[in-house]
């Protein structure tokens, strides 16, 4: 637009050029007269053709601010339907056509992936479920010897594992898919103790000493079930990533939630165990999913995750909006 | 005992068959709603293991018929849906337990003859196998006349194996009767491991020791002859 501006304007510029120069050479004693009776036109014009070029540009300017608006509200997870005002400028209403149809294909691709993993995972089950039953009734027949055994033991140890991942992955494509959107007030300090609780034998097993310091009794609006998963996640790891005689200390101040735990020097980059199935290659079978858990559960709810390590000391900060 | 099982998996049910039958349960099976709604109609079970999504209906619907014509019969849910919300709705229409898939038989043996015993009268309190008394009500173990002081894990490990008395029982499917899906399991094993050893420590000091064995790498047995 600014171009065609320039361009008008280098004409109107040559002609008022060229007028006054001939009425110049014409009427060399009434120049100023003609001059001035030739420009007040001139003038009017241009300002007015001015005028019209600034309106049409600020609507197609608006226009266009409105599809980006329409645009950046766009959530593919949402079923609400994407609507473009219809435009005076055919241009527009074809560009808003495209749009449109260029949403629908990602909705529906998106669609058929989440359904993809939802429905793969949950067929995964029964040949599960069937593969572990065999298993159990092979391991009970009479004549077995000790190598069979162990044989067995370890393809029903590496069903189970392969269970329980697919566990996860369901948990994890219902979060995505956001079915656990009931919401109601949870007590931080109190879902804390809870799995504190669950845990004793454990931390008691590995003789770890464990710290609260809840000063604040958070409160925090989520799902309940989502807020446990969150710490026993967290809770697990601090107790798994530990060192024998080591702590476990649990600070809550304000709307932040410290867990510091001593343990072994990372060999992952920190920012990487939030992907899925990164895992601390150290211990065994871990299924470097529950990271990727709590990252999702976070991501849910705006909860500022932080993981700090130096020395043997590990630290993940959650600061709730 | 008689016991229902309403599964569309064929492969799943006939495991499940199996594993009953050697418990010694007089077994029917139906693979449709409508031979399960037939079969409940016409039969009275002291158990039915229903799943619940079944070609032609909702499994819960048959939960729904035991519990109002027949609140004796001890129901369990077998499914897929693993949510709190589906565990919720299914216990509230009265299934007295629900499992999710991939089980395992003995955890849902050892399941059944909970319910069998609270629910019904055909079931004892109480375990005996020679010097070894382990009374389910009160919750205590008498090895040769002498009390067992035995912590609550100690005594739900006790009861699991034994309730699968001659069978090889995982760690896995231990870890998953005490803590459900909570736990990992590289985690559980350490824990399940202290907790046999210290069972065992109270067992033989009271000459009880020769019923729990170790099948190494793959779990335990409970021997009872």
């Amino acid at each position: 637009m600014n171009k065609i501006n320039w361009f008008y304007a280098a004409i109107t510029a040559t002609a008022i050029f060229v007028g006054l120069g001939m009425a110049r050479y014409f009427f060399p004693q009434h120049f100023f007269t003609v001059a001035l009776i030739s420009l007040i036109p001139l003038g009017i014009l241009g300002i007015g053709f001015r005028i019209i070029t600034n309106r049409r540009i600020e609507g197609v300017r608006n226009q266009l601010t409105q599809i980006i608006g329409t645009l950046e509200e766009f959530d593919v997870d949402e079923p609400k339907k994407v609507i473009f005002e219809k435009s005076t400028y055919p241009l527009f209403n074809e560009l808003n056509e495209s749009i449109l149809a260029l949403i629908e294909r990602i909705r529906s691709n998106y669609r058929a992936n989440r359904q993809f993993t939802q429905n793969a995972s949950h067929e995964l089950q029964t040949p599960l479920a069937i593969i572990k039953g065999h298993g159990e009734i092979l391991l009970n027949s009479p004549h077995l010897k000790e190598k069979e055994i162990t044989s067995l033991g370890v393809i029903l140890q590496n069903t189970n594992r392969l269970a329980k991942l697919n566990h996860a992955l369901i948990l994890l494509s219902k979060i995505e898919n956001n079915r656990y959107s009931d919401v109601e007030t949870v007590v931080i300090p109190q879902v804390i103790r809870e799995i504190l609780g669950n845990f004793k034998d454990l931390i008691h097993l590995q003789e770890i000493k464990v710290t609260e310091d809840f000063g604040e009794d958070l409160t925090v609006e989520m799902s309940e079930t989502l807020a446990e998963i969150l710490f026993a996640n967290l809770i697990q790891n601090a107790i798994r990533y530990n060192v024998e005689d080591g702590f476990i200390r649990i600070q809550i101040k304000k709307r932040t939630v410290t867990i510091s735990n001593s343990g072994e020097v990372l060999e992952v980059p920190p920012a990487s165990l939030f992907k899925r199935f990164k895992r601390e290659s150290t211990v065994e079978e871990s299924l470097g999913l529950g990271l990727s858990i709590v990252k999702r559960i976070c991501d849910l709810y705006d909860i500022q995750i932080t993981y700090l390590h130096q020395h043997g000391l590990h630290q993940l900060i959650l600061v709730f909006p | 005992m008689k016991v229902l099982i309403v599964e569309d998996e064929q492969e799943l049910l006939d495991l499940m068959l199996r594993y009953m039958k050697r418990e010694g349960y007089v077994c029917e099976h139906a693979t449709t709603f409508r031979e399960g709604y037939k079969k409940i109609n016409n039969h009275e079970y002291d158990c039915a293991i229903v799943d619940l999504n079944l070609p032609g209906g909702d499994g819960l619907k048959l939960i729904e018929i035991l519990r109002k014509e027949v609140p004796n019969t001890a129901t369990i849910i077998i499914s897929a849906r693993n949510t709190l919300g589906d565990r919720i709705k299914g216990l509230e229409v009265g299934a007295d337990d629900y499992l999710t898939k991939p089980f395992n038989l003995s955890e849902l043996n050892a399941r059944i003859k909970a319910i069998l015993r609270r629910k019904t009268n055909q079931m004892s309190n109480e375990l005996v196998f020679g010097n070894l008394l382990i009374d389910l009500d009160k919750r205590s173990v008498v090895a040769n006349e002498a009390t067992l002081k035995l912590t609550k894990k100690e005594f739900d490990i006790l009861v699991y194996l034994a309730r699968n008395k001659n069978r090889v029982v995982t760690k896995d499917s231990i870890a998953e009767y005490l803590w459900g899906d909570y736990m990992d399991d590289a985690f559980s094993y350490d824990f399940i491991y202290a907790h046999v050893k210290n069972l065992r420590k109270k067992l033989v000091q009271n000459d009880c020791g020769d019923y729990l064995k170790t099948v190494y790498g793959v779990g335990y047995k409970f021997i009872s002859n």
